[in-house]
């Protein structure tokens, strides 16, 4: 259905379930592959469960989308405004 | 005088003149579709449900509204076959999922609304890729769809009971759902007319969504008439879709005519053609040496940020599929089919500062496509870089690599998607192996009746509109 459908996404119950932020540095990310002790992280940040082997099946598809994003930032969006209404009405 | 056994052969325009003048009835003609599915279902899998009791009811219904002298126009008693994420009251509505395999709808899209007031009759409930997540229709709770040109080929997806079912003429024709190609695709790969309106012409209410800015309902069609027949009947602003677009309705149909008068067309001069099958490009070259001939201009054009194009698409794409389905994978993960469930995962690993960042490369991509449409009328690309695929195949081999069919299929599609600019697809030829190929137009926003226009004058100038021998 077009209903956005919402839920907990961030549910840390106890102190020692967050993860350590200053272990990821997305910053550097660019020329580094993401491993799966980052990817744990990510996931906790993310709010979703991950088994050792569906962290191994991910992996390769998480890298790549971070490959696909950082391939982004080489593009000059100078005075570019992002798509925030993608209905075009005609004029 | 067709036999009424054969009434399935016909296309809409044809069906509907016998109708209109009470030589056939609309029951004559469910008869024949159910039996031609009972035919031939084994063979293609289309279907998810089939409608066929319902149908026959609403069939006597337009009988009867027929001869008492209240004739809708052309689809009235046409047989549809409607993609199985769009709600119709009393219809099972999986989205392809064995999640939803029990879900009955209580309220009918509004698209689907429009069609029926129009006359026309849901006779089933296409197959598809679950949630319209891929573009192989392989789908391990309902099976795949298989082509009717060759059942050991794929349809292409996610729409491929829509076009298996309008290709076999199984039903007359079909509504798909677009987000990335899943109306072109097999529309290309299955040789009928498909078309994907400008972004927000037509209503998603009451459907399953894939990606907010991006999801694009469309007719799939046995020839560009039928085309502008359906397209008529559904596009129109629906208050109750955030993102249906205020235009005025055009009778498409009405004003159809073949056309290439003053048209100028682009060819982009990278990408489209870079990995493609030979036979595919030899064709779709051909296809605009016939436009020429037959008056259009033709131009190299060169398009900004298509090469990026794909990964603006994907971010965003994984981005909102995970917003979607996050409750699906959070109670039903390990009942996903397990290529939607790594999309789902994967979308989570988007930040809103990625996403946003997409969004500013899409706009940027965007003003460059605007900005190309100043220069020419219509681009003209193949819609599929490769023949259909066998069902069974992992990887295709293309120009001596191999790809993996997800991302290669909807390679050629997906840009204007994420641009929401109008594209058809129409059958352009024949491989050696008998395989369908597609050629792709794309026009300006609302500037559907060019793309109609265009296409009839090429279908008018060809023999590419066939049947399969199944």
């Amino acid at each position: 259905m077009h209903k956005p459908l919402r839920s907990q996404k961030f549910y840390f119950l106890h102190e020692n379930r967050k993860p350590k932020l200053n272990n990821i540095n997305r910053g550097n990310m660019e020329n580094e592959k993401i491993t799966p002790e980052k990817l744990r992280i990510l996931a906790e940040l993310a709010g979703i469960e991950l088994t050792e082997d569906r962290i191994q099946e991910l992996l390769p598809h998480v890298n790549e989308l971070q490959s696909k994003i950082h391939s982004l930032d080489d593009l000059d969006l100078e005075d570019i405004e992002p798509i925030t209404r993608f209905m075009a009405d005609e004029e | 005088m067709t036999q009424n056994s054969d009434l399935w052969k016909l296309t809409i325009t044809e069906a509907a003149s016998l109708i209109q003048s009470k030589q056939i009835s609309p029951v004559d003609l469910i008869k024949s579709h159910l039996e031609r599915i009972e035919n031939t279902e084994k063979q293609l899998n289309s279907f998810i449900s089939v409608l066929s009791e319902k149908s026959l009811v609403e069939a006597k219904v337009a009988e009867k509204e027929i001869s008492s002298g209240n004739y809708k126009g052309p689809l009235h008693g046409m047989p549809l076959g409607i993609k199985d994420l769009l709600h119709e009251a009393e219809t099972q509505t999986t989205a392809g999922s064995k999640i939803y395999g029990s879900n009955y709808s209580t309220e009918t899209s509004y698209m689907v609304s429009q069609l029926k007031a129009d006359g026309a009759i849901t006779i089933g409930k296409t197959q598809m890729h679950e949630f319209g997540m891929g573009a192989t229709s392989l789908n391990p709770h309902y099976g795949p769809s298989r082509n009717p040109w060759d059942t050991s080929k794929m349809t292409g997806g996610s729409s491929g009971g829509s076009g298996s079912s309008v290709a076999s003429r199984q039903s007359k024709a079909a509504i798909g759902s677009d987000t990335g190609g899943s109306v072109r695709i097999p529309s290309a790969l299955c040789g009928i007319v498909g078309i994907k309106p400008t972004f927000g012409m037509i209503s998603r209410s009451a459907s399953f969504a894939m990606s907010w800015s991006q999801d694009t309902p469309g007719p799939m069609t046995q020839n560009v008439t039928d085309c502008a027949i359906m397209l008529k009947s559904i596009a129109k602003h629906d208050p109750s879709d955030y993102n249906s677009a205020k235009f005025t309705p055009v009778d498409y149909y009405k004003n159809l005519k073949a056309s290439v008068d003053n048209i100028r067309i682009g060819i982009p001069d990278s990408f489209f053609f870079d990995i493609v099958d030979e036979e595919v490009k030899k064709a779709v070259l051909e296809a605009a040496n016939v436009l020429n001939s037959l008056g259009a201009e033709i131009f190299d054009v060169k398009l900004e940020l298509i090469e990026k194009s794909l990964d603006i698409s994907t971010i965003i794409i994984n981005a909102e599929a995970s917003e979607i389905h996050e409750k699906d994978l959070e109670n039903h993960a390990s009942e996903l089919d397990p290529g939607s469930r790594w999309r789902i995962e994967l979308g989570n690993f988007v930040s809103a500062v990625d996403y946003i960042k997409a969004q500013r490369a899409r706009s940027a991509f965007v003003k460059g496509l605007n900005t190309t449409f100043e220069k020419v009328d219509l681009l003209l690309t193949p819609t599929m870089p490769v023949l259909a695929p066998g069902i069974d195949e992992t990887e295709i081999l293309i120009q001596g690599k191999k790809e993996d069919p997800l991302p290669l299929l909807s390679r050629l599609t997906r840009p204007f998607n994420l641009s929401g600019h109008p594209a058809i697809s129409l059958p352009c030829g024949f491989s050696n192996s008998g395989l369908p190929i597609g050629l792709q137009l794309v026009a300006p926003y609302f500037k559907e009746q060019s793309l109609l226009d265009v296409g009839l004058c090429f279908e008018n100038a060809t023999d590419w509109i066939r049947q399969p021998s199944l």
